[in-house]
């Protein structure tokens, strides 16, 4: 923790003091959370099927993350960005969610070209708009973004094509983009495994997360297998690259609305350093739109399946090729939210989430409630008091589980408070 | 040259002398404008210039250096009329640095400016609509209006602007509003001065105006880190 904190100070304070400030931009914050969790199923970061950030262990649960966004012109088209975070219950404590370059040439015409090359999130999130991928309407992010923080990182390279601010006026703004990534290959296990989730937790890149133990049905009348290991959402395994391609609609700053495709065009049969490719697909919508009494609506729509054909055993040894797991999964959620001036706001948001698959099988089916308080006492200081529920059932193998149905309600009282440390607005 | 009103979009045209304020000698005129959008409202930040159809030598009187800040991420005004000729110096009073870039065809550059630091002042000699933008903040957005010639000023909130200390004779006025694209901008009209009055030029719009541009936050976050 002391060795954490002091390597994130030094890297803030080499940021800020190095050399005169304006080529630097950064973020460095503390977030303190204490969460009171109920819930008939364990957290899921301790390997648990809940899909809870916190224990419901009857007493409060508290967590750290120190954050730093940091911005940096490296050249006159080049820019660097880097997120780096301390989170003091994760096995690794320190990580990096972000990091990569962008080169963004000077117009010369009606076409704007950016350009990434890194590791950073596919431009998917309408929610996740504040430094170091956080959400300025809630402290826990929405199905679809939980899990694009969990399993979905973009190691690669990204184009972006924007119509320009030309000298003909017109509201509309229109952005395609298209990037070529390698990794990500394991994406879909977390869904597949626990099924959706509400969050705020960011895997970091080499980070690995716990799966829940689940039991197989045993090959040849064997017994059945249980399987209980971690998961490396980010990794390559067959050397295939995946592709995301999108298209994004602005309309004077009032309303956009977003469409893009995502596939890790992973090799569903391949298996490399205990981890299994998933062929994991989507297609993703977003919208967002000012509407009147100054309320604000983010939406976003998900769906997509995910396949993982053959069974290659933990010691690597490949079963017949059979479709072992196809799922589809589908998820979309509504949020309003309305600031009161510069130091309130108040957001209220709506998941639906479910899993299937063949033979009417229901892996995850849900739905959470999110009601959100924020208090900004300062520029520095924001504190969020936080309202979670979540109802969801499965379908259970009643010959391995002894029962067929598996349903849960989760509650989660959360408490937050993010104290800025430093900021190159400061 | 003709002056032909536009028939589609014109809705009235007063040149109605009126009584101006005050009879000195040096018998100024003035020309008042107001405009509208298609539902009678007023439009605010349009630019309206008139140029002497009987000057015999072209008005190409420079203004003292002007402006164009940038402060909180975006340009300061977000429309600057200029005469010909005029130099903008382009002071960044923000704590990051800026790339100011124009690939309009009436001013091509590009220049970073440092965080509280002044880029010196460059000239716009030919008349036209500049668009600005950053390179390194691609919300930020503004135009630079060059005119040729010193009778200008933009709209209030009410729709309204006067032009005043006009000689007596003919004058071709022109708007520009960034609200709309050029095609639907009305032709210039010709409008008589006569000493010492005022003569009015009301205009609506036919075609809806895009919503006026805005960087401020709502209850929304637009741009994304």
């Amino acid at each position: 923790m002391r060795l954490a904190l002091a390597s994130l100070s030094l890297l803030a304070a080499g940021v800020a003091f190095a050399e005169p400030g304006d080529r630097h931009d950064f973020d460095l914050f503390l977030e303190q959370h204490w969460a009171d969790a109920e819930s008939t199923l364990g957290a899921w970061p301790d390997g648990g099927y809940g899909k809870l950030r916190y224990s419901p262990n009857g007493d409060l649960e508290s967590s750290t993350r120190i954050a730093l966004d940091y911005r940096v012109q490296i050249a006159e088209q080049l820019f660097g960005r880097v997120v780096v975070d301390y989170i003091d219950d994760a096995d690794e404590e320190l990580g990096a969610t972000e990091a990569y370059v962008e080169w963004r040439p000077l117009p010369a015409g009606p076409a704007r070209h950016r350009y990434r090359f890194g590791a950073f999130y596919p431009s998917l999130s309408l929610e996740n708009s504040d430094p170091a991928w956080e959400s300025p309407y809630t402290q826990s992010f929405s199905a679809i973004n939980s899990w694009l923080g969990e399993e979905i990182r973009t190691i690669g390279a990204e184009w972006r094509l924007s119509r320009p601010l030309t000298t003909e006026a017109s509201p509309h703004d229109i952005d395609a983009f298209a990037g070529v990534f390698y990794g990500n290959d394991p994406a879909g296990t977390l869904l597949f495994w626990r099924g959706w989730s509400v969050h705020d937790r960011q895997i970091r890149l080499n980070e690995h997360l716990p799966l829940p133990p689940l039991v197989l049905p045993g090959w040849g009348g064997g017994p059945p297998v249980v399987i209980e290991r971690t998961i490396d959402p980010i990794a390559e395994i067959d050397d295939r690259p995946g592709v995301h391609v999108g298209a994004e609609w602005t309309y004077a700053g009032r309303a956009k609305l977003t469409l893009a495709f995502w596939d890790n065009r992973a090799d569903a049969h391949a298996f490399r350093d205990g981890q299994w490719a998933w062929a994991t697909r989507f297609w993703h919508l977003g919208a967002q739109v000012s509407l009147p009494w100054d309320l604000g609506l983010v939406a976003q729509w998900q769906r997509g399946d995910t396949d993982w054909l053959t069974y290659t055993t933990n010691a690597g040894t490949t079963m017949p090729e059979t479709a072992l797991v196809t799922d589809e999964f589908e998820s979309r959620f509504v949020l309003l939210t309305r600031a009161f001036g510069d130091r309130h706001r108040v957001s209220l948001r709506r998941d639906d989430f479910r899993i299937w698959r063949p033979g009417d099988i229901t892996a995850d089916d849900g739905d959470a409630t999110t009601l959100s308080y924020s208090y900004s006492a300062s520029r520095r200081v924001d504190t969020t008091i936080e309202w979670l529920e979540i109802d969801s059932r499965r379908d259970l193998w009643p010959a391995l589980y002894g029962q067929s149905v598996a349903g849960a309600e989760e509650e989660l009282l959360q408490l937050s408070v993010q104290l800025g440390l430093f900021s190159s607005a400061d | 040259m003709p002056h032909a009103f536009p028939k589609s979009a014109l809705v009235a045209l007063l040149a109605l002398p009126a009584l101006a304020a005050g009879e000195t000698a040096a018998a100024a005129g003035g020309i008042r404008v107001r405009i509208l959008d298609r539902d009678g409202g007023p439009v605010p930040e349009v630019v309206v210039s008139a140029r002497s159809l009987d000057a015999t030598t072209a008005l190409r009187a420079a203004m003292p250096e002007a402006r164009m800040n940038q402060e909180a991420l975006a340009f300061e005004p977000h429309i600057l009329v200029v005469t010909t000729g005029t130099r903008i110096a382009f002071p960044n009073e923000d704590d990051v640095r800026h790339h100011v870039y124009s690939f309009s065809p009436a001013k091509q550059f590009n220049f970073s400016i440092d965080s509280m630091a002044t880029h010196e002042a460059i000239g716009f000699d030919v008349p036209g609509v500049v668009t600005l933008g950053c390179n390194i903040h691609d919300e930020m957005l503004a135009y630079v209006v060059v005119v040729d010639t010193p009778h200008f000023a933009k709209t209030g909130p009410d729709g309204s602007v006067e032009l005043t200390g006009l000689e007596s004779g003919r004058y071709e006025l022109s708007i520009w509003s960034s609200r709309i694209a050029t095609k639907h901008l009305p032709d210039a009209v010709e409008i008589a001065v006569a000493a010492s009055e005022v003569a009015t030029w009301e205009y609506g719009f036919v075609e809806k105006l895009h919503p006026p541009h805005r960087h401020s936050e709502t209850s929304l976050h637009w741009s994304h880190y």
